[in-house]
């Protein structure tokens, strides 16, 4: 008669049984952990629509570490007068200077580490230096981001700068057929334009707008009895808006904006005095310290005929 | 219409907190400046004229002194 011992080596199970006491898994021999694959890819958190550096505003960084910046601009004043005129006023010509002066703040942040978490990090396989180093510059781009576009903590910036004329949209675009979306942004850079009077350097050749604006512009044809082309890219086409940009920013009080706006310097231009430095790290004991700054004006606008803005889209 | 600018920006020639008249081709957009925060209609004020009704003069007396 076959007994259990013969055809099981029990000796085996009692093993395995011992060694599955030592298992912090419940139930089985085989460790959950050992399932598990740790990716060497680390993927970082994305920001949404840091998009005011590639608004094609120029960025100055002119003033250094001075408190406040001044522009100056001059134009001419008179004009000739006809022969035999005695007039005192006429026939002079004159120079008119105006000026305006924006003021700078410094922005500061730190970051702290210690050799244990270095060590860590690195156990992981991240940079925690590079890490940290990559967040100021993040933040950085973000605040310019928010300045450019709304001010931040300078005051104002593209999209609600209160020099800028504006007006209001028939209806929000959603309501809208393409057409009268197109015939809105038509409106709004014809009155902009005429505003400066076709000036090349003060003209509009760009345009804010908020992501479901853009993706309304992009995804409705214009006339779709004449073809396939989007009230987007009639606007590019016809009305010689060059660039198109998308933030989410242009979202001020539950309302939608667009902006149309010059890109030339002689109508705005972004001040970056001081761009983002970082300071050397330090070292104490086991603790590790970087600092960084970078000091701001903002938004310097020196015609406020440069921009239009179309509110309620 | 006479309306006034009580948004942040100036309106189509309009400056901010100032009175103007609104453009012909932007009258049938009035509610929507209204919706917007952006215009506020100046209705014109009725003055109406009070009328007093004259009434005659009193006459003060004036004691003769005898």
């Amino acid at each position: 008669m076959a007994k259990l011992k013969n055809i099981y080596d029990l000796q085996s199970f009692d093993r395995a049984i011992e060694q599955v006491k030592h298992l912090d898994t419940a139930g089985g021999t085989i460790l959950g952990r050992n399932l598990e694959y740790v990716t060497q890819e680390v993927f970082k958190q994305r920001v949404a629509g840091v998009t005011f550096l590639d608004s094609g505003i120029e960025i100055d960084n002119s003033g250094g570490w001075a408190d406040a910046i001044t522009k100056r601009k001059i134009g001419v004043n008179g004009g000739f007068r006809t022969e035999g005129d005695n007039t005192n006023t006429n026939g002079k010509i004159s120079i008119k200077a105006e000026k305006d002066t924006i003021s700078v703040i410094m922005r500061e942040a730190s970051s702290d580490w210690t050799e244990m978490q270095l060590k860590q990090s690195d156990l992981e396989g991240r940079n925690l230096v590079q890490d940290l180093i990559g967040g100021h510059d993040q933040l950085y781009k973000q605040e310019i981001d928010e300045i450019g576009y709304t001010g931040g903590a300078v005051g104002t910036g593209l999209l609600n700068y209160s020099g800028w004329s504006s007006d209001a949209s028939a209806g929000v675009f959603s309501g809208l057929t393409g057409l009268e979306m197109y015939n809105e942004i038509r409106d709004i850079i014809n009155l902009q334009r005429a505003g400066v009077y076709n000036d090349p350097m003060f003209s509009c050749d760009a345009m804010a707008v908020h992501p479901d604006t853009y993706n309304l512009l992009a995804g409705t044809i214009l006339n779709s009895a004449a073809g396939a082309m989007s009230v987007l890219e009639a606007v590019k086409m016809n009305l010689g808006i060059k660039k198109v940009i998308v933030t989410f920013r242009a979202n001020i009080s539950s309302v939608k904006r667009l902006v149309v706006y010059s890109t030339f310097r002689e109508g705005m231009m972004m001040r970056i005095p001081q761009a983002l430095m970082v300071s050397p790290v330090e070292q104490k004991g086991f603790h590790y310290y970087v600092e960084s700054l970078f000091r701001i004006g903002g938004l310097d606008v020196a015609e406020n005929g440069a921009a239009y803005v179309l509110t309620g889209v | 219409m006479q309306v006034k600018n009580i948004s942040k920006n100036p309106i189509l020639g309009i400056a901010v907190g100032t009175v103007g008249e609104l453009p012909a081709n932007r009258l049938n957009r009035i509610e929507r400046y209204i919706e917007l925060g952006m215009f506020e209609v100046i209705e014109d004020e009725k003055k109406e004229v009070k009328t007093t009704e004259e009434q005659p003069k009193k006459r003060t007396r004036t004691t003769k002194e005898k």
